[in-house]
C-alpha cells in the first residue's frame, strides 16, 4: 500500500512538473525564439556609380563590397524587409556586378528594391526567407 | 508442489506477454523513433523508394533534437497542446457534475415520464456523433459560438453515456438510505452530496478517465466548428503532421500522449465497475 | 542542520565541476591534435622555400608529408585575410572534416584557382557555411570555394588560435620560389628522419605524439582515482558480508556441527560466498582491462635514478627557459592548445583530487552520525 501512494504521490509531482514546464517554454517562446535569431548588420542602399558620374540608368547603386556573394557568375545580396518589434525578414536578389573598388560594389539591382537596406554582415547562416534581428551598428 | 504451480502458470504468462508486447508495440516504437535524429526519421519514412522497409528500433546516435525541437523551437505546437488542455478539462469537468445530478434524478427520483425520457437516452448512446454535427452546427451557428472554445466544451458536456453508467452505480445505493435522510430532515442537495457522491465514487472516477481520453482525441468536432486554424486542439495537428513535419512526429507524440497516462495512473486505484455492491454500512 | 547540507551542496557543485573540467580539457585537446610531428619556423631565421621542400619531397618520394606557408595578408571583400599555400596532404594529414573535395596533385600541377576556406570566414564572406562553390577575388584573381571545415569555437580553441582568417590555396598558386615554409608536418614513420634532419638548424620540432600521451596521463590520471574510489567501496563490501557470515557460524557453532550449519543455511551462505567472489572477480577485470600507464617525456627523464628529483626541477626550468626564448612564425594553434590544456588539466586535477578527498571526509562524518543517532 505505501509503495502506491508513494508512486502515487511521485506522479502526481511529475504530472504538476511537466505541466508547469510547458506553461513556461510556451510563455517564453517568444524570448527564446528571439535569442536564437540571427544577428544582422544593414547598410542603406545608396544610389551612383563608382566614377562619380550621375545616374542615367534606373537600378544603379553603391553597396558595401562585404554584402555581394558570387558564385558560379551569378551575383546576390539579402534584401531587409523590415517588420515591426525589431525583427525582419531576408530575401535573396539577384543582381550584376558591374564594377568595384575596395570599398563598394556598384551593381544594378531591380528598382523596386533600392529603397531598402543589405545586411553586410551575419551572426548565423542565412537562408532566403529568414527571418533576422537587426543590430544597431 | 509449488514449482508444479508455477510451471502450470508459465505458457499463460508467456501468451499475455505476447499479446501485451503486441499492443505496446507502437508505443515502443514511437519512444524509440523520439530519441533519433530527424535526418534518420525522414530517411525510415521515405516510402518513395519500393523495396523492403525493415524495423529499426535502435536509433544510430542517441539525441534529444527532436525534444529540442518540440519544446524550444516549435511554439505552435506547444500554443495546440494548452489547446487541448483547455479543450478537454472544462468538458469533463461538466460531464461530470450534469450526469451526477442526471443519474440521481433518474435513479432514485420520481417524476412522470422518468423511464421514457431514460429510454431516449439510451437511443442517444447508439447514435453517432458524426448524425448530430450539422444539426449542432446549425444551433451554434445561430447562439454565435462558431469559432470559440465553447462550441466544443457546451455540447461535449451533456453527453448520455455518462448518465447511463451513473444511474447504474446510483441505482445499487439501498433505498433505506435515503428514505432515512428524508426522515431526519435533509433536502435534496444534501442527500446528494452527503449520501449519493461518497458512494459512487468509483464509478465518476471511470467516468472521469473514459471522458478524458474522448474528448483529448476529438478531431471531427474542433475541424468543423473552430475557423482560426491557432484553436485546433494537438489531436488535429497530430492527424496532418506527418506530411509536413515528419522529422519531430514521435517527440510529438510523446508529449500528446503523456497527459492522460498521468491522468489513468492517478485515477488507476479508485477505478470501479458500477456492477458491484457496495454495502457500506 | 540546513547549513551543513548547503556546505555539503556547495563541495558536491565544485568537485562535479572540477571533475568534468578535469576530463573534458584533455579529452577535447586530444581529439584535435593529431598524431603527427611538427616543425615551426623560428622568426628571426630564413628557413627553406616553398620549392627546395617540393623539390625535397618529389625526389625523396616522400609520402604524407605537409607544409604550409603564409603569403601576405590581404584584403578579400573589406575583410583581412591571409592567404596560405599549402600542398595536398595538409587536410588528409590533420585529420579535418572538409564539407567538399580535397585538392587533389591536378589541381596543384595545374595551378587552379580552388581555395578551402574555415566555416567562420565562409559565414562573414557568404552569409552560410554551406560556401561550396561560391567565388570571391582574392588578389586580383578569382578563386572557387572546393571545401569548407569546421573549427572548433570552445574558448579554449579559441584562445589558442591567432585570429587570423587563412584562406588555403595550393602552393603553386602563390610565387612559390620565394615564399618561405612556416610549417613542416608529418608522421612518424621510418623515412621522415630526413625531414627532421632537413629542417633541424632554422626550425623548431615539436613531437604531437608524446604530447597527445602527456595529456592522456591525465586521463589515465582521473580513471586511477576512480578506480581506487570503487575499489574502496567493492572492499568495504566484502567484508561487510564476510562479517555477516562469520557471524552466523559463531552463533550457530555454538549448537551444531559445521556441515549441518551449511546444510541449513544453503541460499545465504552460497548467495554470499557468490557475491564477494563476483565482486573480487569484477574488481580484477577492471583493472586489468584499464591501462594507467604514466607517460614521461624522454627530454625529461633521469638516466639512471628515477627518483632524482633535482634533475627533473633542472630539466622543467631549462624547458620553460628554452620555450620562452624562441619565438615562432606562421600558425601555432597546437602548440598553444597543448600548452594550455596542460595547464589547465594540471591545476583542475591537482584541485579535483583535493576537493575529492574533502567530500570523501565529509560522507563519512555525516554516515558516523547518522549511525549513531540510528543507535540511540
Amino acid at each position: 500500500m505505501k509503495k502506491k501512494s508513494k508512486l502515487k504521490k511521485a506522479i502526481i509531482i511529475f504530472g504538476i512538473t511537466f505541466l508547469a514546464v510547458v506553461a513556461v517554454l510556451t510563455y517564453f517562446a517568444g524570448t527564446i525564439e528571439y535569442m536564437l535569431l540571427p544577428r544582422v548588420s544593414v547598410a542603406n542602399i545608396e544610389s551612383g556609380q563608382i566614377s562619380g558620374e550621375p545616374v542615367t540608368e534606373q537600378g544603379v547603386c553603391l553597396v558595401p563590397n562585404m554584402s555581394v556573394v558570387e558564385s558560379d557568375g551569378i551575383a546576390y545580396i539579402f534584401i531587409l524587409y523590415p517588420r515591426e518589434d525589431n525583427t525582419a525578414y531576408i530575401e535573396e536578389v539577384n543582381v550584376q556586378v558591374r564594377d568595384r573598388n575596395n570599398m563598394y560594389c556598384e551593381i544594378k539591382l531591380d528598382p523596386t528594391f533600392t529603397s531598402y537596406s543589405v545586411v553586410y554582415e551575419t551572426s548565423r547562416d542565412l537562408v532566403n526567407g529568414d527571418k533576422v534581428v537587426v543590430e544597431a551598428n | 508442489m509449488k514449482k508444479l504451480k508455477k510451471l502450470k502458470k508459465l505458457p499463460k504468462y508467456i501468451l499475455l506477454a505476447a499479446i501485451a508486447a503486441f499492443f505496446l508495440f507502437p508505443v515502443i516504437y514511437m519512444l524509440a523513433m523520439s530519441v533519433m535524429t530527424s535526418e534518420e526519421v525522414s530517411r525510415i519514412l521515405d516510402f518513395s523508394s519500393d523495396g523492403f522497409k525493415s524495423i529499426d528500433l535502435i536509433p544510430q546516435v542517441f539525441s534529444l533534437e527532436q525534444y529540442y525541437q518540440v519544446f524550444f523551437r516549435r511554439a505552435d505546437y506547444l500554443l495546440e497542446f494548452w489547446n487541448s488542455i483547455i479543450i478537454t478539462v472544462p468538458t469533463v469537468i461538466g460531464q461530470t457534475v450534469v450526469c451526477a445530478l442526471a443519474a440521481f434524478a433518474f435513479g432514485k427520483l420520481e417524476f412522470p415520464g422518468r423511464d421514457k425520457l431514460f429510454f431516449v437516452y439510451i437511443i442517444l448512446l447508439i447514435l453517432p456523433t458524426q448524425v448530430t454535427l450539422v444539426p449542432n452546427y446549425i444551433v451554434l451557428n445561430n447562439m454565435g459560438l462558431l469559432n470559440s472554445f465553447l462550441a466544443v466544451i457546451l455540447p461535449g458536456m451533456f453527453s448520455a453515456f455518462g448518465v447511463c453508467l451513473l444511474r447504474q452505480s446510483v441505482r445499487y445505493i439501498p433505498d433505506a438510505f435515503i428514505e432515512a435522510a428524508r426522515m431526519d430532515g435533509a433536502s435534496y442537495i444534501n442527500i446528494f452530496l452527503k449520501i449519493i457522491l461518497p458512494q459512487i465514487k468509483g464509478g465518476l472516477v471511470t467516468l472521469f478517465l473514459l471522458c478524458f481520453i474522448d474528448n483529448y482525441n476529438l478531431i471531427e468536432q474542433p475541424l468543423a466548428y473552430f475557423n482560426d486554424s491557432e484553436k485546433y486542439p494537438l489531436a488535429v495537428t497530430m492527424s496532418e503532421i506527418g506530411v509536413n513535419d515528419a522529422g519531430i512526429v514521435f517527440a510529438c507524440g510523446v508529449m500528446f500522449m503523456i497527459p492522460p497516462l498521468l491522468i489513468y495512473y492517478i485515477g488507476q486505484d479508485d477505478v470501479s465497475s458500477p456492477f458491484t455492491l457496495s454495502d457500506k454500512g | 542542520m540546513f547549513r551543513k547540507i548547503i556546505r555539503f551542496g556547495f563541495v558536491f557543485i565544485i568537485t562535479a565541476l572540477l571533475g568534468i573540467l578535469a576530463l573534458w580539457v584533455p579529452l577535447n585537446a586530444i581529439t584535435q591534435i593529431p598524431n603527427i610531428r611538427i616543425q615551426n619556423r623560428v622568426e628571426s631565421k630564413s628557413g627553406l622555400t616553398v620549392k627546395e621542400i617540393a623539390d625535397f619531397l618529389d625526389e625523396k618520394v616522400l609520402s604524407e608529408v605537409a607544409f604550409s606557408a603564409d603569403g601576405e595578408e590581404t584584403e578579400v571583400k573589406g575583410r583581412s585575410v591571409v592567404p596560405t599555400a599549402v600542398n595536398e596532404d595538409y587536410f588528409a594529414l590533420q585529420k579535418f572534416n572538409l564539407n567538399g573535395k580535397n585538392f587533389t596533385e591536378s589541381d596543384i600541377t595545374d595551378k587552379s584557382t580552388k581555395a578551402i576556406i574555415s566555416e567562420t570566414l565562409a559565414r562573414k564572406l557568404f552569409f552560410n557555411k554551406n560556401a561550396v562553390g561560391k567565388t570571391f577575388e582574392m588578389n586580383s584573381k578569382v578563386y572557387t570555394v572546393c571545401a569548407v571545415f569546421k573549427e572548433y569555437e570552445d574558448i579554449i580553441s579559441r584562445c589558442s588560435a591567432d585570429g587570423k582568417d587563412r584562406v588555403f590555396i595550393p602552393y603553386t598558386g602563390m610565387d612559390y620560389a620565394k615564399l618561405t615554409v612556416d610549417t613542416v608536418m608529418y608522421s612518424n614513420t621510418n623515412d621522415n628522419i630526413k625531414i627532421t634532419l632537413l629542417c633541424s638548424e632554422d626550425y623548431s620540432g615539436t613531437n604531437l605524439i608524446q604530447k597527445n600521451k602527456v595529456l592522456q596521463n591525465f586521463i589515465n590520471i582521473l580513471k586511477a582515482e576512480a578506480f581506487i574510489l570503487l575499489a574502496t567501496v567493492v572492499i568495504k563490501i566484502i567484508i561487510l558480508i564476510t562479517r555477516q557470515v562469520i557471524q552466523l557460524f559463531k552463533k550457530e557453532i555454538k549448537n551444531r556441527y559445521f556441515a549441518e550449519i551449511i546444510g541449513n543455511h544453503k541460499l545465504y551462505i552460497f548467495s554470499r560466498v557468490l557475491a564477494v567472489i563476483a565482486a573480487a572477480a569484477l574488481l580484477a577485470v577492471v583493472f586489468i582491462v584499464s591501462d594507467f600507464e604514466i607517460y614521461v617525456l624522454p627530454y625529461y627523464m633521469a638516466e639512471d635514478n628515477i627518483f632524482d628529483i633535482p634533475h627533473y626541477i633542472s630539466k622543467i626550468i631549462e624547458a620553460s627557459q628554452n620555450g620562452n626564448s624562441i619565438l615562432i612564425a606562421g600558425d601555432t594553434y597546437y602548440n598553444n592548445l597543448y600548452t594550455l590544456s596542460f595547464v589547465i588539466s594540471l591545476f583542475s586535477a591537482i584541485l579535483f583530487a583535493f576537493m575529492i578527498i574533502v567530500m570523501y571526509k565529509q560522507i563519512l562524518c555525516a554516515l558516523k552520525k547518522l549511525r549513531k543517532t540510528g543507535q540511540k
